[in-house]
């Protein structure tokens, strides 16, 4: 009984700390948050956005990031992976075939910046890329 | 060799840590987005772990001390985290873009409604 006490006890605590570590990762994320959609904002004829609508976007975002873990972490799994590489974030967005696309330009344009040395020493690319290209879209029902 | 090893982590480094992109657009940071995979993905590791533990516990009971495998938790590479900040950009992009059509719809200059 004591031992089961005491491992709650333990287990409490990791979780409080969790909890912590969380929230401060929310807000230093909602301080990003907040100056993209100004940014955003103030792109659309110098448009404000209130406070509130702020904080919205950004919990939103927030918990849109969390789903976005889960899902690389499952499809790096399904490739027999331990680390997630840029072909799972594609394959994270293939509903949206524009979204998908500015992610290849973006992944492009990386790729470009590299240095020469390290683009040597990476392979040909592999099936798996090939097959992202080749990805059938079925449109949501 | 080593030394021009250094010099690009250096600068892999410097670039991930800018909240700037080339075009002064805010970005969110590389590191941020680590930091949050991270734990989503070591909680993910400590669930499965404790199932395990208590999978093999049972097992385990006559011969002693149950032998639980350490599960790693994943990782992302640095492009890789880049992209990822470049999504949730895209999210919170298109969130307000999309308050800001029907803010403009209704005559408003500021957006005051979320829809």
């Amino acid at each position: 009984m004591e031992i089961d006490e005491d491992r709650s006890d333990f287990e409490k605590d990791e979780e409080e700390d969790d909890d912590s570590v969380s929230d401060l990762l929310r807000d230093r994320f909602r301080l990003s948050a907040i100056s993209i959609a100004e940014y955003e904002a103030a792109k659309r004829n110098g448009m404000e956005i209130s406070q509130p609508i702020v904080a919205c976007i950004a919990d939103l975002a927030f918990k849109y990031i969390g789903q976005l873990a889960k899902d690389l972490e499952l499809f790096a799994h399904h490739a027999g992976r331990k680390s997630v590489t840029m072909a799972d974030v594609i394959v994270s967005a293939h509903r949206n075939e524009h979204l998908a696309a500015s992610l290849r330009s973006f992944r492009d344009e990386l790729k470009a910046k590299e240095p020469q040395c390290e683009r040597k020493r990476k392979k040909v690319p592999r099936k798996d890329d090939k097959a992202i290209e080749g990805i059938v879209h079925i449109p949501d029902l | 060799m080593d030394k021009k090893r250094r010099k690009f982590k250096i600068e892999e480094q410097n670039q991930i840590n800018s909240a700037m992109d080339d075009h002064e657009t805010p970005v969110l940071e590389p590191d941020l987005t680590r930091d949050i995979f991270k734990q989503i993905w070591t909680r993910k590791a400590q669930e499965r772990e404790g199932i395990d533990f208590h999978h093999t516990d049972a097992m385990d009971s006559e011969v002693g001390a149950g032998t639980s495998k350490k599960i790693r938790p994943t990782f992302a590479n640095p492009n890789a985290l880049k992209l990822s900040c470049e999504l949730v950009r895209f999210f919170i992009t298109e969130a307000v873009q999309r308050a800001a059509t029907v803010a403009e719809a209704k005559g408003g200059a500021k957006l005051k409604q979320f829809i």
